[in-house]
């Protein structure tokens, strides 16, 4: 397919998600529960640091991550939806590639990951502006990175992959998604337990604060379930492309 | 009408009942009841609250979920399946959802009661002796039914106004998630989904929690009802939209009638409710009525008539006060904010008196102005109510209950507080109080014993007192009476603990306690004429307290699952035996300095340590001890806001008093302890601090003015810097 | 029964005009049928009787007070059958039925029955609706519009996906019903038309072009329906709408219909169908969409 076919198809597909009945209400309610958090929360500062502290930045977007996700998950669910199917049987006939259109699923599902992000990330920025006077948003930049994209990659991967073998996976996965965030370990994919436990375990500098780390076994972490989406994206593709042949 | 209406019930009652979404919501929420115990272990360990409470509260959440999605779908499949299209030809659009959602009401009402007898013979076995049924099915009845009813007319209305799945699924979400967040997380008449219970007892059991619960869901059917009248006004017609819709239905008075009752209802009943005062949510402590205070005797003697009637859980009082010499202007009296001043005398003339409508801490001003001229005289204050809890601690227990089986009430929600008149009589008070003759009181903590049985179902006792009464308890109480040397105990306990505290032999456990401190820093002397009385609270309080001859428990200390696991019951076995040694430490520390560092909280926590100590060995102590009271104090120093005090200011009063409030108690409890344990290494060891507290003890009487942490640091020889923890 | 459309224009709020200015008595008993192009406004008519639609202007009458405040009494005489609708999948035959009857507030249940045997469906009364075969799910609809002798019966498209024998004999059934009431059949089907209908209504572009007999429509195609052989790859003749070609030996035998038959074309008798499409397709008839309608 060409470059520019794929881009408007891209197009469409995002326009179709973007305007989903569904999708605004759900920024919507991303966006309150962020501002909720923040406070609720957030503005106490975790594991005693400052609210606007790293730790603290990153034990909001890990709180904020599973709705996030959710919300990714409920998109995706749109995908493989019964109307879906049988505009499948037409777009089956197509030339398309199912790498192509794997792709571009994820990448529309990423573009409102990433709105919903982007809208997180302007709440808490504002929220540290008007409330504390805060400005040196430079630390946070890293870390919202290592958060923010292998959960997303991981949850859209698995999302995909379960979808593609029967819908109602995907909502089988919300429930482990909402149940399995703040644990305290590495292994937290949503990561707020990791940043509200780790803090208590450091010492702190002189200004009071424990110095912003993360061990390298979190960031191996991080790549590895990273790394697990894209393997679910692939198989995504030979699932697809065995059903479309057998189609 | 009402025949067509009747007609389609029946029929979407038939069709519903065989409807696969409807069965699978009935399993759902019948399963979910275990879930609460599963995830979740509630603090009281009382088994009303294990049994009873928490699977009840659990399946009402977890249930009113479900029914609200099966009521989207059912709703949603009509139009999603083109019935419609066949139903609208012969039937009113709005009378057929109407009659779908009266069936769903009616499923969700079978399921309640199918679910409470499915639970009843398991929930009977275990709780055993302590189950009620009376009370198990009100539980269902009360919180159960009523939420998923509110649920089901809640999502119905969405789905009618949005006519999508996702949009009244999303509105449905923001609604309960107001409910379920942190905004209303100790708001009674907020939770709408999941209602707010602290706990239950089971020794001394209040109908309290139901008495609320019900009033809440009776706001939230109104509040429901005429979402869904309106909604139904909302029913498409001729294929046209909301609007349209909206405009040809709103002629309909027949409904609106009925929404409009049902929204002013709930508005009223929301903002009369008499349960808890408007008080500001947290205690204040700078109250801001400011009093010119003379130290004049003012009064000579008072007589306290009081009757307390359980059945409607109303007090119905009189005081009448001997006056000497009226106070100069306008004078002040707090009481209740549910009791009225029904009338107020001087000498037979009525008083002229406003109430002021700023409710503070649980109490309401009034005031009042008698003649200054007329001496001697008989000022008669009569009041009645209901009483309600202050606000600023509705969350963390019920301090003013008159239920059949239990009752309690403190301060201004016994008498009023006269605030300007003082006595200088030493009990100048007769209290005359009646209640069911069945019930056991305790008044100002002590035990009440001279009484005159009334014949009618209610006994009066009478009690001298001082003029103010801080407490009035009465309960099913059983009382057993033994000596330590000089001192006679009164164990007071509910009776239904009887079996427990023989099976635990829980007498023992005390003589060894106060012979313990007995031993260690010498024979009690504060108590009340050598006599101490222990004594059982409902577990809707929390920890305890002491005062001068009488200590008091919540109930968790004596429930089979704290005394079964004294790992999980540390905090338990640690109220039991602090509460008690708050004898010998009671009286000290009554000038408190350095943020209130000192108080008699630090030595009882140090004694109590020292004695688990003894008791289960120094691994055991050092653990939930010393190593928690460390942890503890490294968060207080670590806190951000306490090593900024200046971004204080920033947070909103309740965080800023939230905060506050958790450093005084770490100061009082972990702190100070963990000082006197540095005090103690540099003193040399136990035993030398053992032989200063003792001195300490027995000096007590040369500090009139209190024991203050000067005179602690001069017995032990230490500077405030030696006992630095940084 | 008695019903009067007076007037009535239907506008729909996206601006697409669906009926304009048509008028209509119709008394019982009278079997009439709808015949028209997709899109002509025939299920918005059948909407507008059932009260499913409010009319942008003009009124209907029942029994001669306006439909809306008679609504109650409408839908108790009413059996209808849209052309398409949704069961309820779980329920069997029996139980949507009776749900259906419960709603018509219809108590006999010898009701059911009878519409069961009418439609043929007595076999399958225990299945369940999702185990249906189109053709039985659309028996089912015609089903429960029978249900309880209804006075007026709207069927739009009743006999979609039925086989032809199954056709005949519903369209009989419709005949024997229509003895004593109004009953309205839209269809494409001019055969069931001719079969049944005491009187035929030919809508187009939401005007009645035709109201009267299926005979007068016939009359006053005379001498408009001919025959002509033609050639591989001849150009229809101006004017002329083919109504069917079938190839022979000599050529391409074209039935045609047009307002002046080619003097080729022998002039033939004409049957229903050609009689519609002279109807819809008469120059004089026809509108300019983007011209405002006269009025009728």
């Amino acid at each position: 397919m060409n470059k520019k076919c794929f881009l408007k198809i891209l197009c469409y597909e995002l326009r179709r998600t973007l305007l989903n009945r569904l999708f605004p209400g759900l920024l919507l309610v991303n966006g309150l529960y962020a501002w909720f958090l923040l406070s609720y929360d957030i503005v106490l500062g975790t594991a005693y640091t400052a609210p606007f502290s790293v730790w603290s930045y990153c034990t909001y977007l890990g709180k904020t991550l599973p709705v996030a996700a959710v919300t990714v998950l409920l998109l995706l669910s749109n995908y493989y939806s019964r109307k879906q199917k049988q505009i499948e049987e037409l777009t089956a006939a197509t030339p398309v590639s199912p790498f192509s259109q794997v792709l571009i699923r994820t990448l529309a599902a990423g573009s409102c990951f990433l709105l919903i992000c982007l809208v997180e990330i302007a709440l808490s920025l504002l929220f540290y502006i008007q409330f504390f006077r805060f400005h040196d948003f430079a630390a946070f930049i890293l870390p919202t990175f290592l958060l923010i994209l292998p959960c997303f990659i991981l949850i859209n991967g698995l999302g995909q992959l379960l979808g593609s073998l029967h819908r109602s996976l995907i909502y089988a996965l919300i429930l482990p998604a909402l149940a399995l965030h703040s644990i305290p370990s590495v292994f937290d994919l949503f990561s707020a337990g990791y940043f509200s436990t780790v803090p208590l375990t450091l010492p702190v500098g002189a200004d009071g604060e424990p110095a912003f780390t993360v061990s390298a076994a979190f960031t191996a972490t991080r790549l590895s379930y990273a790394a697990l989406g894209i393997a679910c994206i692939c198989l995504t593709t030979v699932l697809s492309a065995r059903k479309s042949r057998k189609a | 009408m009402k025949r067509i209406l009747f007609s389609f019930y029946r029929v979407e009652l038939k069709r519903l009942l065989s409807s696969r979404n409807v069965i699978t919501a009935a399993i759902l929420s019948m399963l979910s009841l275990p879930l609460g115990n599963l995830l979740y272990e509630h603090s009281s360990r009382v088994m009303s609250a294990r049994y009873i409470m928490t699977p009840v509260l659990t399946g009402t959440t977890v249930g009113a979920v479900v029914w609200a999605v099966v009521m989207i779908m059912e709703s949603d499949r009509l139009q999603r399946s083109g019935v419609h299209i066949l139903t609208d030809a012969v039937a009113p659009p709005a009378s057929l959802s109407a009659a779908r959602t009266l069936a769903l009401l009616t499923i969700s009402m079978i399921v309640t009661a199918l679910t409470a007898l499915v639970y009843l013979p398991y929930t009977a076995a275990r709780m055993s002796y302590l189950f009620s049924p009376g009370f198990y099915f009100a539980n269902f009845a009360v919180f159960m039914l009523p939420t998923w009813w509110i649920s089901i007319l809640l999502a119905d209305a969405l789905y009618q106004i949005t006519r999508r799945v996702e949009g009244s699924v999303i509105l449905y979400i923001a609604i309960a998630g107001v409910s379920v967040s942190g905004i209303a997380s100790s708001d009674y008449f907020m939770r709408w989904i999941n209602p707010f219970v602290i706990t239950y007892s089971d020794g001394f059991p209040s109908i309290w929690p139901l008495r609320i619960g019900l009033y809440t869901r009776v706001i939230w059917i109104c509040i429901a009802l005429a979402f869904w009248l309106i909604s139904m006004l909302c029913v498409r017609r001729y294929q046209r939209g909301l609007v349209f819709s909206f405009r040809k239905n709103v002629r309909k008075l027949y409904i609106l009638a009925p929404a409009a009752v049902s929204a002013a209802a709930a508005v009223c009943l929301w903002h009369f409710q008499p349960f808890i005062d408007h008080g500001p949510e947290y205690f204040d402590y700078k109250p801001e009525i400011v009093l010119e205070i003379d130290d004049a005797n003012r009064i000579s003697s008072i007589l306290y008539s009081i009757e307390l009637d359980p059945a409607s859980g109303t007090l119905s009082a009189k005081a009448e006060y001997d006056i000497q010499v009226p106070y100069r202007g306008e004078a002040l009296l707090y009481l209740n904010p549910g009791y009225r001043i029904t009338s107020m005398s001087y000498d037979g003339e009525a008083v002229p008196f406003r109430t002021v409508d700023s409710d503070i801490n649980g109490q309401r001003p009034t005031y009042f102005e008698l003649p200054e001229q007329l001496c001697n005289k008989t000022l008669v204050i009569e009041y009645s109510g209901f009483p309600t809890q202050g606000k600023c601690w509705s969350s963390s227990m019920v301090m003013d209950t008159i239920d059949r089986d239990y009752i309690t009430l403190s301060t201004c929600a016994i008498v009023p507080m006269l605030e300007n008149y003082y006595t200088g009589v030493d009990k100048a008070a007769i209290a005359e109080i009646t209640i069911p003759d069945n019930l056991t009181p305790f008044l100002n903590h002590a035990r009440m014993t001279q009484y005159v049985d009334n014949g009618d179902g209610t006994k009066t006792w009478t009690e001298r007192c001082p003029k103010y009464l801080s407490d009035l308890t009465a309960g099913y109480y059983t009382i057993d009476t033994f000596n330590i040397g000089e001192l006679e105990v009164d164990f007071a306990y509910g009776t239904a603990y009887e079996e427990t505290v023989r099976e635990n032999d829980i007498q023992q456990a005390i003589i060894d306690i106060l012979t313990y401190c007995s031993d260690h820093y010498g024979e009690l002397f504060s108590a009340d004429d050598g006599h101490l009385l222990l004594r059982q609270e409902s577990s809707m309080f929390m920890g305890g307290y002491a005062v001068t001859g009488v200590s008091t428990w919540f109930e968790t200390i004596l429930t089979p699952d704290t005394l079964r696991d004294t790992d999980k019951g540390a905090s338990a076995t640690e109220v039991f035996i602090h509460e008690m040694i708050h004898q010998w430490w009671g009286g000290l520390g009554l000038s408190c300095t350095n943020e209130e560092l000192w108080s008699p909280e630090g030595l009882t926590v140090y004694s109590t340590y020292r004695l688990v100590k003894e008791k289960y060995g120094a691994l055991y102590a050092q653990q939930y001890y010393v190593d928690a009271w460390k942890k503890s104090v490294d968060g207080q120093n670590r806190s951000f806001y306490n090593r900024h005090p200046e971004y204080l200011a920033l947070l909103p009063e309740l965080y800023q008093s939230q905060i506050a409030s958790a450093n005084r108690g770490i100061n009082r409890y972990q702190r100070m302890p963990l000082m006197i344990l540095k005090a103690e290494e540099l003193v040399g060891g136990e035993e030398q601090m053992d032989e200063i507290l003792r001195r300490m003890y027995a000096d007590q009487d040369q500090y009139e003015n209190g024991f203050g942490f000067e005179d602690f640091l001069r017995y032990c020889n230490l500077t405030e810097e030696d006992l630095n923890l940084e | 029964m008695k019903i009067d459309v007076d007037h009535i224009t239907m506008i729909y709020p996206s601006g697409k005009k669906a009926l304009q200015d048509i008028s209509l008595h119709a008394e019982s008993p009278n079997f009439i049928g709808v015949l028209g192009p997709n899109g002509a406004g025939k299920t918005t008519l059948m909407k507008l009787l059932i009260a499913g639609l409010l009319p942008t202007k003009g009124e209907i009458l029942l029994n001669e007070m306006p439909l809306l405040s008679q609504e109650k009494y409408l839908k108790s005489q009413l059996g209808y059958l849209p052309q398409s609708f949704g069961l309820y999948d779980e329920l069997t035959v029996w139980q949507f039925l009776d749900y259906m009857a419960a709603l018509k507030n219809i108590k006999d249940p010898g009701a059911i029955t009878e519409v069961l045997e009418r439609t043929n469906m007595t076999g399958q009364k225990k299945t369940r609706i999702r185990s249906l075969s189109g053709g039985q799910r659309q028996r089912v609809g015609i089903a429960q519009a029978l249900l309880g002798n209804p006075q007026l019966i709207i069927l739009d498209e009743p006999t979609v996906g039925l086989d032809p024998e199954e056709r005949v004999k519903f369209r009989n059934i419709f005949s024997e019903m229509a003895q004593d009431k109004i009953v309205l059949l839209s269809t494409h089907i001019v055969e069931d038309v001719q079969a049944v209908c005491n009187r035929v209504l030919v809508i187009h572009d939401g005007l009645i072009l035709f109201d009267g007999t299926p005979s007068r429509l016939i009359a006053q195609t005379e001498q408009h329906v001919g025959i002509y052989h033609a050639q591989l790859g001849d150009a229809v003749p101006d004017g002329c709408q083919i109504v069917s070609k079938v190839h022979t030996a000599d050529g391409i035998r074209s039935r045609i219909v047009a307002e002046h038959l080619p003097p080729y074309a022998q002039p033939c008798e004409p049957t229903l169908e050609d009689a519609y499409l002279y109807c819809i397709h008469r120059p004089q008839n026809r509108i300019d969409p983007r011209e405002e309608p006269a009025a009728k």
